[in-house]
């Protein structure tokens, strides 16, 4: 049962992806039309992970993380509410914990940092929570690229 | 002699199981009957389990081909200590078997030690040495007894040995012989003098002719040698006989004469203490690790054989466990990782692959947003043509369209947010028009998507909203100067 939770969920709905990612971009083509370039790719950049993210789903530390990103980078920098702590501070649950088996601890420390929300997490969740990331990203590469190709066609 | 040593093997073949001659001689032994009485001998009985279960641990590796009918009858003490100790030996052979031959002998006298010498050597030989320790163990005894059953001419030999442990001699010879033989085998394919092997770790005589001189003189000596140090001396000389049986297998067969004058010749002893001392060592701690491997805590793992069984080493080995078990599965997910091997290098692969992905995605997005004031509105094209080619439906999308309705109507944390909100309506309004035109069909099936709780969509909303709806004033800078270490939006 579990492996296939595990499945089901390791697999990324593409649908959803897709779905929420092209409404993300009407949204976004929409409002910001009159936005510099820069500002754009960055929303657009947002959009795409906060897509991902939301097709994901809140199991996932990641995709939690991810929201919350967004959600704090949205509060304090749109509407100049108190900034709160960084959301990242609600996952430091515990003390990091180094592994010793690596020999260099800090790739795992660098894996951590590229990986949202996975600061305290010990080496096999990090491990569990970065496949699930790769797989996510993945399928919002393959279908940004696949907008571009059709946007620019 | 012969007699007494045939009926002794016979004794033992019946004490053993019948089983035994069937398995007693693996497919692998051409060799003669004779030796395969050696190897049903040793069920010497039901001698103490100790020692057996060490004989099995090393046995695994030596009896592949035969043992399973040996082991399963012989000594279920035994086997169960030891059966333990190598069902998980790293060996991958399977566990059963082993116990068989040892079994024979470690009759009870010195069967605990012995088996923990012969645990050392099971554990930290492989199959080439295994069967030295299990010559080794018996070595110690042969020269005590030799009538041992089986080998017709190391009967003759084991007579002279010694009868003080007669039992034990039997069945160690036989074990030697049988567990030699397994291994032996396969570097030489037929080992017609079993018995001679066997033999030849009693007194080494020369009788025996072929292989089992070779290996005979060796563990002649060394049991005697060990029989007169005693217990410690086996745990040297078992790996003296590893690798001297190592040898002799790799040598071919020795003349006769070597075993003749191996018997009593001391001279081997130092050479052969010299070359176990090295393993001396290493055997005895896997001696004590397999002695205690067999040992389970509450959450059912199973310490390998060789392998310390402390709790804190079992819990961390299920943790080692599980994180080799998710890098297995993060080398499939990253491509060209297949032949990777170990953490470092996996993990390096791992961390440029994802800094990968995330530049790209950066691009693209840069690349989408120079593109977009070109499209204007084609998003709904987009989202149809998009779903159609590479997704397998829209499905979901439809799921998704009410639900995204609902939630704005649900007060959101930020009053301007709404505002907001209410203008987003339209295009997604739009988005699902267009959507349902395309895939009316789907209406009907509902995704697992909307499921997605209240308080998800909500959020998505928000998101939404916070970061498309208005114009954010976006940092882009601090964005594309960031070294790319850092996962930032």
């Amino acid at each position: 049962m579990n492996r296939k939770n595990s499945n089901k969920s390791r697999n990324p709905n593409k649908p959803t992806l897709a779905f929420y990612f092209l409404r993300a971009l009407a949204c976004i083509n929409k409002k910001t039309s009159m936005a510099s370039y820069n500002q754009r790719s960055g929303t657009i950049k947002r959009a795409a992970y906060a897509s991902m993210a939301l097709a994901a789903g809140p199991k996932r530390a990641w995709s939690r993380a991810v929201l919350c990103r967004v959600l704090w980078w949205g509060s304090s920098r749109l509407h100049g509410f108190p900034t709160r702590r960084r959301p990242r501070a609600f996952f430091h649950r515990r003390v990091r914990v180094a592994d010793p088996k690596l020999r260099e601890p800090s790739k795992a420390d660098v894996l951590r940092r590229l990986v949202p929300g996975a600061k305290a997490m010990d080496l096999s969740r990090l491990l569990e929570e970065t496949a699930h990331y790769i797989q996510y990203l993945r399928a919002q590469v393959l279908l940004m690229q696949n907008v571009v190709g059709s946007v620019s066609d | 002699m012969d007699i007494n040593e045939k009926d002794k093997f016979g004794l033992e073949k019946t004490e053993d199981h019948p089983n035994y001659h069937s398995l007693g001689m693996p497919a692998d032994w051409p060799i003669g009957n004779p030796s395969m009485g050696l190897v049903s001998a040793p069920p010497m009985g039901s001698s103490p389990c100790p020692s057996v279960s060490m004989v099995e641990s090393f046995a695994p590796s030596l009896w592949i081909p035969s043992t399973h009918a040996q082991n399963s009858g012989f000594c279920d003490n035994n086997v169960q200590s030891s059966t333990a100790a190598s069902n998980s030996l790293p060996i991958g052979k399977p566990v059963p078997r082993p116990l068989r031959l040892d079994m024979g002998w470690n009759p009870s006298d010195s069967s605990p030690k012995g088996s923990g010498i012969f645990l050392q050597t099971g554990t930290g030989v492989l199959p080439p040495g295994s069967m030295m320790n299990t010559f080794s163990a018996p070595e110690s005894l042969s020269p005590y007894s030799n009538t041992p059953k089986g080998v017709p001419g190391a009967q003759i030999q084991k007579s002279e040995m010694n009868t003080t442990e007669v039992h034990m001699d039997a069945s160690l010879p036989i074990d030697h012989v049988s567990s030699s033989r397994s291994p032996m085998k396969e570097p030489r394919d037929k080992r017609t003098s079993h018995g001679a092997g066997v033999s030849s770790n009693e007194s080494g005589e020369p009788e025996f002719s072929g292989d089992g001189q070779e290996e005979a003189p060796n563990l002649a000596s060394a049991a005697v040698d060990s029989s007169s140090t005693g217990l410690a001396a086996k745990k040297r000389k078992r790996p003296c006989q590893d690798m001297e049986s190592d040898q002799v297998q790799g040598g071919g067969l020795q003349p006769s004469v070597e075993t003749a004058k191996n018997n009593v010749d001391t001279k081997q002893k130092p050479e052969q203490n010299s070359s176990t001392m090295a393993t001396i060592k290493s055997n005895g701690k896997q001696a004590k690790d397999s002695s205690d491997a067999p040992k389970e805590d509450y959450v059912h793992v199973r310490a390998r054989r060789g392998q310390a069984t402390n709790s804190h080493s079992l819990a961390e080995r299920v943790r080692r466990e599980k994180i080799s078990e998710r890098m297995k599965l993060l080398q499939d997910l990253v491509p060209g990782c297949s032949k990777v091997t170990g953490k470092a290098v996996m993990l390096d692969e791992i961390i440029n692959y994802v800094q990968s992905l995330q530049r790209q995605v950066e691009f693209l997005s840069m690349k989408l947003a120079a593109v977009n004031p070109r499209v204007d509105f084609n998003v709904e094209g987009l989202l149809s043509k998009d779903l159609l080619q590479s997704r397998g439906g829209p499905s979901p999308a439809i799921g998704f369209s009410p639900d995204m309705i609902h939630p704005q109507l649900h007060p959101s944390p930020h009053g301007l947010v709404q505002v907001g909100m209410s203008g987003i309506v339209n295009p997604s309004d739009a988005l699902r028009r267009a959507i349902n035109a395309q895939h009316t069909s789907m209406n009907g099936y509902k995704e697992p998507v909307p499921q997605i709780p209240n308080a998800w969509d909500e959020e998505l909303h928000n998101v939404m909203q916070m970061n498309f709806g208005t114009n954010p004033p976006l940092n882009t800078h601090e964005l594309n100067d960031k070294p790319r270490e850092r996962f930032t939006m």
